[in-house]
């Protein structure tokens, strides 16, 4: 029985020599060995490690790519126009020996690189204009179609994408400089929003307002425009058509008339005489009766020249 | 057995704490082995301490089974670091906490980011104003509504890369990169997209392009911070100008309408008069083509009767002018007044007219 807990004596105690001196480093973590506060040494793979027991500790840290939410800071342009600049950091730990002596931990770490960050926004965004920190050129083909928009980087006007480029070689030249020496590479920053401040946005609405009376106002006169373009030409057209076909008419009854009067001309002109005769007993007919016409005749007219004598000597010599 | 064995699995805890408890389960075995047994027989309690650990064996490497669902992928880590093995769907085993652990995740399910707004319990849309409103290219204020759909592409990369302080309304835990990167990276690609458009072609026009455009920057940041994940799809869902200028937006898609029905009201006019106007234009023509029809057959017929007339006439001209002299009187005559007069007595004539007729007929 001695015997046995003599061996479990031992056991414990190799145990806990065992639970104070392996420890595990996950996937996501690094872990620096401190004796006395002193780094020994760096472990970067995760795994099983060893470390002396009591007089050793470990500090952990982690190697994924970490988050700053920079705070909304406002800041002015080159034309001394406020911007509200909402951005993020996304930063590694490269060096936790180097990070643990300047920052020690993340939370310094953030206030301390987000300063930075905000310090390069501030200077890139001081030296550039309002539409250049806004918009920019896509720098993407889509469906083989280049994407442009109207600010170009060719003459020399940086896009956003160009911006964001210059805050993260500023703020990374900051954070490795001799004075930091952070031990730590930001691998991006991005300007999240660029917003109006709120005393510019009352005025941004109202140019928004007038630009959009005025497109409406311009679209209404060009409705306005076309309709009386078209109308007139209608009405143009309708009175050329009318004009044509009245011209059509008479030149038709012209030369109806002519015609009429050709033929009756030929007609007429083989004996004048007999015509003007018929013509004239037709005229009678058509003027003489119906009226309180009163007619006087010579008894001895054609008509009423056998009124008194069968046979006056001048009725058939004519 | 089995049931208990995957409930102990899944309730695996952590690591660390796990060693102590491990420990302390071990001496209590031990100790109560000891004073419960060992007192009553010596030969037992020599057998009773190494079956003990023979069963605590059997019962940790058995924990080390695990399920893997089929919409499910399981990482595995080896003393916390990642071995590259990804599990599909199935019954596996690995080594038991505190020398293994497993990760699972839904991979194959399509996830969803709103931007602009959060859809509520119920699905009831709550805006996000702060969200939503962004700088166009033209310097206009624009509310975007849009949405992401992705899906963890790489598991691996997705639970070990990125560090995240998770987005709990959407119930995604600390450190899963489809929480704020997600939607740090979408905020800063929609921005930038749409500050390189103007406000009428995020509208309007090319709406499709911002997606795309959106789509691919997202992705490509995405890429670069190695978070495994894809983007399957971004969709502008609702873009709209702000609620303080919406009145003068609306009044300009009414005055597109106004312009198009002004248009088609002279549209109309014209489709109305033309025809109008060509049917009075072939009416006045006609008109005069009858006209002149009628004037030469008119001609004609009298030309025809007189020449007839003449034809018979110069046969008898004599009798005939006779005869057509009488036949007009005859018909003349009746309905007038008549005075026959000797022509030895015309000197006198007046004298047998009424004077009160005289001026009538005087003419």
């Amino acid at each position: 029985m001695r015997k046995l807990q003599v061996v479990i004596g031992v056991l414990v105690i190799a145990g806990f020599f065992a639970f104070q001196s392996l420890f595990i480093v996950q996937q996501t973590e690094s872990a620096a060995i401190l004796r006395f506060g002193a780094i020994q040494r760096i472990e970067k793979t995760a795994g099983l490690k060893f470390k002396l027991p009591i007089i050793e500790e470990i500090q952990r840290f982690d190697n994924r790519l970490l988050r700053i939410d920079v705070r909304i800071e406002s800041m002015p342009d080159k034309d001394q126009q406020f911007l509200e600049i909402d951005a993020y950091v996304r930063y590694k730990i490269l060096d936790p020996e180097r990070f643990l002596l300047t920052l020690r931990d993340e939370i310094t770490a953030q206030s301390r690189i987000g300063n930075i960050v905000i310090s390069e926004i501030r200077r890139v965004v001081a030296a550039n204009e309002q539409t250049t920190i806004i918009g920019g050129v896509p720098e993407k083909q889509v469906g083989g179609v280049t994407l442009v928009s109207a600010k170009t980087t060719e003459d020399g006007i940086p896009t956003r994408e160009f911006i964001t480029r210059q805050v993260l070689a500023g703020a990374n030249a900051a954070v490795s400089s001799t004075d930091n020496n952070f031990g730590i590479v930001i691998s991006d920053v991005r300007i999240k929003a660029a917003d109006f401040p709120l005393s510019v946005e009352q005025s941004v609405y109202t140019r928004m307002r007038t630009e959009r009376q005025v497109q409406a106002q311009k679209l209404r006169a060009e409705g306005e425009e076309e309709n009386l373009t078209i109308r007139s030409l209608v009405d143009r057209e309708i009175t050329i058509i009318r004009a044509t076909s009245e011209k059509e008419a008479n030149e038709l009854r012209g030369t109806g008339e002519a015609e009429a009067i050709k033929i009756f001309a030929a007609a007429l002109e083989q004996d004048p005489e007999f015509y003007t005769f018929t013509r004239t007993l037709e005229a009678y007919k058509k003027t003489l009766p119906g009226t309180d016409t009163t007619v006087v005749l010579s008894s001895d007219s054609d008509l009423l020249k056998y009124l008194e004598t069968p046979n006056p000597q001048n009725s058939l010599e004519k | 057995m089995k049931n208990k064995i995957l409930s102990l699995f899944q309730q695996r805890p952590q690591q660390e704490i796990d060693l102590d408890e491990i420990f302390a389960k071990i001496k209590n075995t031990f100790s109560g082995g000891l004073n419960g047994l060992g007192g009553f027989n010596p030969r037992i309690g020599k057998f009773l301490i190494p079956l003990i650990l023979i069963i605590f064996l059997v019962i940790w490497t058995a924990t080390g089974l695990y399920r893997v669902e089929p919409s499910e992928l399981a990482a595995e880590k080896l003393l916390g670091s990642f071995t590259n093995n990804l599990r599909g769907p199935g019954l596996h085993w690995f080594w038991p906490s505190p020398i293994g652990q497993v990760q699972k995740a839904v991979v194959t399910e399509t996830k969803r980011l709103e931007v602009g707004f959060r859809t509520g319990p119920g699905g009831a849309l709550q805006d996000v104003g702060e969200e939503a409103l962004m700088i166009t290219g033209d310097l206009n204020l624009i509310d975007i509504q849009l949405i992401v759909q992705y899906r963890i592409g790489d598991l691996g990369a997705y639970l070990y890369n990125v560090d995240d302080p998770g987005s709990p309304d959407r119930g995604i835990g600390e450190g899963f990169p489809d929480g704020l990167t997600l939607l740090d990276a979408t905020e800063a690609s929609l921005r930038q997209v749409v500050g390189q458009r103007s406000v009428d072609d995020v509208l309007t026009a090319n709406k499709e392009a911002a997606q795309v455009a959106t789509l691919i920057m997202l992705q490509d940041i995405l890429d670069s911070y190695e978070t495994g994940i894809e983007i399957l799809e971004v969709r502008l869902q609702n873009v709209r100008p702000p609620d303080e200028v919406r009145e003068d937006f609306d009044d300009v898609v009414r005055a597109r309408v106004d312009k198009e029905s002004v248009i088609n009201s002279a549209l109309a006019y014209q489709q109305d008069q033309l025809p109008k106007a060509r049917g009075n234009a072939e009416k006045v023509t006609n008109a005069a083509q009858a006209y002149k029809e009628e004037r030469i057959l008119k001609a004609t017929g009298e030309a025809n009767y007189f020449n007839s007339l003449l034809e018979e006439y110069t046969k008898s001209k004599s009798v005939t002018r006779q005869r057509l002299y009488l036949e007009a009187m005859e018909e003349i005559l009746p309905g007038v007044k008549k005075y026959v007069l000797d022509p030895e007595n015309q000197g006198s004539l007046l004298q047998f007219l009424p004077l009160n007729e005289s001026s009538s007929t005087g003419s």
